[in-house]
């Protein structure tokens, strides 16, 4: 699928997260992320990164949720910040899925040739998470094949300063490879461009819709999105907008195109 | 396989708190007044605009803070109401405000704060209620409507903390305490200990009648000595609230939409299963 229905599923999906503090509407969509990553992951090391964004989601709930202990601790701060968490665990979850399924390189592509430069640091900081889970793998093979076993905090450093070398060494390989090749200066061919599709656009147009949903019945106060937590109560859920969140699952429906 | 142990247990806890700060609601029900049948007493005066309710609250404790004076007012009389931001600003009070979560998204519209002066008079509170402490004999105003600052927010109707907390008859048993304006003990309920839990013998149910003065507006006056409601038994939030009369629409925790919300978890979980099943099963 075009890298740009995947921009656009991912940012509307991380809209209708943004809008609402309500758990029903939060897990419905991680669960249409699990559905559209299921279908669509690039198998290789990037497919992790649904898998280690959501552990990274919940250590963030967790930690939102412990700050409450610092300060007045009743039920409903407590829910409160549990939602708060829940919520910024979501956008990370959509992050995950978007990293698993495409890549960010063809995200890079599409940028107009003007914006190049800007293009190149936001595909390097949109890939770090993939990269960084990549050389985690091989770090961690290439030690244990010198018999250092990384599962300790004493060992961690055996991991962590090799990943970071590789990290910093990456990125400069890269940045001189793009110099070489003439990027960002003129003209450019295009090699095997892809097409927005049908499936493409299908998923583009329902991903807007759905946040423009979210977004409307935020700004008029609707469907219960963010439910009361003092008095604490039991969160409404609006079957219309658990329906529009289904609709986000909806490229997962369709067939992978490509390898 | 320890490795996956440690990582099913961190799951398990983070679930577990996902799902236990609601639950945690019913434990606690609301704020308890510990010992309400003491005579620490505070006037709350909300005032939607065109209606002003006054409520003699218990505070059952030396110092609450604003908000709690709200939450008390809830358990006691049943004031309806919606804290927002993790309860530092009130969205929502007796029926009239905001629903969602952003207390001032009906701005210029919004809840404006006031403290008591003790002379029926008023001042612009310039900090969050839940930094605000209120003593016994204090008064604090709420006023549905716009303006920014003292000079341009309209004010509760002057109110004294007299006017709201009826005096009580003395008790021979009871020992002053050297609170402000409260002075007397809880009527009917003499011997009450300060204790958690200890609540007195049953008073009459507070009541909220309309007075006769109707200027310069429609003023509603609380003036019966509030039921203490011991933590144990205190009722959940929700059903105080429904007994109230205005109010937001009755919250719907049943229905289609948290099971059409269920199917779809499981639904699209089970399909994600599967697809990943089938393509490693192909590759």
């Amino acid at each position: 699928m075009h890298p740009g229905a995947w921009i656009t599923w991912a940012t509307c999906a991380g809209v209708v997260a943004f809008t609402t503090t309500n758990p029903w509407y939060l897990v419905v969509l991680v669960a249409a992320s699990w559905f559209v990553y299921a279908a669509h992951r690039v198998e290789g090391p990037a497919a992790r990164s649904f898998r280690v964004f959501l552990l990274f989601g919940l250590v963030t709930m967790l930690v939102r949720t412990a700050l409450v202990f610092f300060g007045t601790i009743d039920a409903a701060s407590v829910a409160f910040a549990a939602l708060e968490g829940a919520r910024l665990a979501v956008i990370l979850v959509v992050f995950g899925t978007f990293n698993a399924v495409t890549d960010p390189f063809g995200v890079l592509r599409l940028a107009p040739r003007r914006f190049h430069e800007p293009a190149l640091a936001a595909a390097l900081a949109l890939s770090i998470a993939p990269r960084t889970i990549a050389s985690v793998r091989r770090v961690r093979e290439a030690q244990a094949m010198r018999g250092i076993v990384v599962h300790r905090w004493r060992t961690l450093p055996a991991l962590v300063v090799p990943v970071l070398e590789t990290g910093m060494e990456e990125a400069m390989t890269l940045a001189e490879s793009m110099d070489a090749r003439g990027h960002g200066r003129g003209r450019r061919s295009r090699y095997r461009p892809q097409p927005w599709t049908s499936a493409g656009i299908a998923t583009a147009m329902t991903a807007v819709a759905a946040a423009g949903v979210f977004v409307i019945a935020s700004a008029r106060g609707l469907g219960d999105l963010h439910p009361s937590t003092d008095p604490l109560e039991w969160p409404r859920v609006a079957p219309a907008l658990v329906g529009t969140i289904i609709a986000v699952a909806i490229p997962g429906v369709f067939r992978r195109s490509g390898p | 396989m320890r490795e996956m142990t440690r990582r099913a247990a961190t799951l398990a806890i983070a679930v577990a708190m996902a799902l236990g700060a609601p639950a945690l609601g019913v434990l606690d029900g609301t704020v308890a007044p510990a010992c309400a049948a003491t005579q620490q007493r505070a006037a709350l005066v909300v005032d939607t605009g065109t209606q002003a309710r006054s409520y003699c609250v218990a505070l059952g404790a030396a110092a609450v803070s604003g908000t709690d004076l709200i939450r008390l007012a809830h358990a006691q009389y049943g004031l309806d109401y919606r804290l927002g931001y993790g309860g530092r600003a009130v969205c929502r009070l007796d029926g009239v405000g905001v629903d969602g979560g952003d207390c001032f998204a009906d701005f210029p519209d919004y809840w404006g704060y006031w403290h008591g002066d003790g002379s029926g008079g008023w001042t612009w509170a310039s900090a969050s209620a839940a930094d605000w402490t209120v003593h016994p004999g204090d008064v604090e105003g709420w006023q549905w409507g716009t303006g920014e600052d003292a000079t341009t927010h309209a004010m509760p109707p002057g109110t004294t903390e007299e006017d709201v907390c009826p005096p009580l008859e003395p008790s021979p048993t009871a020992s002053p305490v050297g609170g402000g304006g409260g002075g007397g003990h809880g009527g009917g309920s003499p011997d009450a200990s300060d204790s958690p839990g200890a609540a007195g013998p049953p008073t009459p149910p507070a009541t909220v009648t309309p007075t006769a003065d109707r200027a310069p507006r429609d003023r509603v006056r609380g003036e019966a000595t509030p039921t203490p409601t011991p933590s144990s038994t205190g009722a959940p939030p929700v059903s105080l609230a429904a007994a109230q009369g205005p109010g937001p629409p009755p919250a719907d925790a049943g229905g289609a939409g948290p099971l059409l919300a269920l199917a779809a978890v499981i639904g699209l979980g089970v399909a994600g299963s599967i697809v990943i099943r089938r393509r490693t099963a192909a590759s």
